[in-house]
């Protein structure tokens, strides 16, 4: 891995990237890609897929550098890149796998069964939580988009709360309450597995 | 119950104990890669295929302010003729 670069400020950023555009962007592969990778394998579990994930996120940062004017920050442009590369690239995978194989969607009336992945990686999970992990995660799927990014950024990859409003463009309160309504829904969801499964 | 309970706050709290993982060396050699990769597909084009591109697509413009333009131009005429007929039928009609 690259050694790491200490990052810019956000006009000194622009600056650079009007001076050279490659040397702007090899920076913000070195200050940013661990926290894309992180974010990109929460969302998708699969090392490939991340992989390639994450390199069409920085294919699009590359291609659209140059529109950056700081009006939000640049750790807010790049994660609002990186989630929408994320939800295009589950819609697409979801596209293929209904029809396939690999996965099961079952409703019943009010509840949602998680779906069942068969390709669960993370490399971040111990292996006494893998089974765990892998339960959590399906249930973190079946959660409203917008509880789903708190949950993740706030719970599992550990951002403040005001972090966590900053990346989604939110205030706190609001950050609040969706990790409130995501914490509830969870609940119902586990135990709606565990009565199942159990 | 409290089986139940235990279950799922240990299933919550397995989220919380996710390390954060380094960026795989492959992985970081292909995004250091991506500027000459882009550099390398735009090279490929040949600059002939780029401007016959550009030729036609200002040859289609070109066409469609004519076409736009006259069919303007006799949309005017059109409506003068109109209001002369009237008049004169209306006048021979006094």
């Amino acid at each position: 891995m690259g050694s790491k670069l200490h990052p810019l400020e956000d006009k000194d950023f622009i600056k650079l990237v009007r001076k050279n555009k490659d040397q702007a962007f090899q920076h913000l592969v070195s200050s940013y890609s661990e926290r894309v990778y992180n974010t990109c394998i929460q969302m998708l579990r699969n090392r490939e897929d991340t992989e390639d994930l994450v390199q069409e996120v920085f294919t699009s940062i590359y291609l659209s550098i140059d529109s950056f004017e700081g009006k939000s920050k640049l750790s807010t442009w790049i994660h609002s890149i990186a989630l929408n590369k994320s939800r295009e690239f589950i819609r697409n995978k979801t596209r293929q796998k209904r029809s396939g194989i690999h996965t099961t969607l079952e409703r019943d009336d009010s509840h949602i069964v998680p779906i069942r992945t068969i390709d669960f990686y993370h490399p971040g999970v111990q292996l006494e939580d893998q089974e765990r992990a892998k339960i959590l995660f399906d249930a973190i799927d079946q959660l409203a988009d917008q509880q789903r990014q708190a949950y993740l950024l706030n719970k599992v990859e550990g951002y403040s709360y005001a972090e966590t409003a900053e990346l989604l463009e939110t205030s706190v309160s609001s950050v609040e309450s969706l990790l409130f309504r995501a914490k509830k829904r969870l609940k119902e969801l586990l135990s709606d597995y565990y009565e199942k499964n159990k | 119950m409290e089986h139940k309970d235990n279950w799922i706050d240990d299933v919550m709290s397995s989220g919380e104990r996710i390390n954060r993982v380094p960026v795989p060396a492959s992985l970081m050699e292909r995004l250091n890669a991506i500027p000459s990769e882009i550099k390398a597909t735009y090279d490929r084009i040949p600059k002939r295929t780029l401007w016959l591109a550009a030729a036609s697509i200002g040859l289609l413009i070109a066409l469609n302010l004519f076409s736009a333009l006259s069919s303007s131009a006799d949309e005017k005429s059109n409506a003068q003729s109109e209001f002369a007929d009237t008049y004169f039928s209306h006048s021979k009609f006094l």
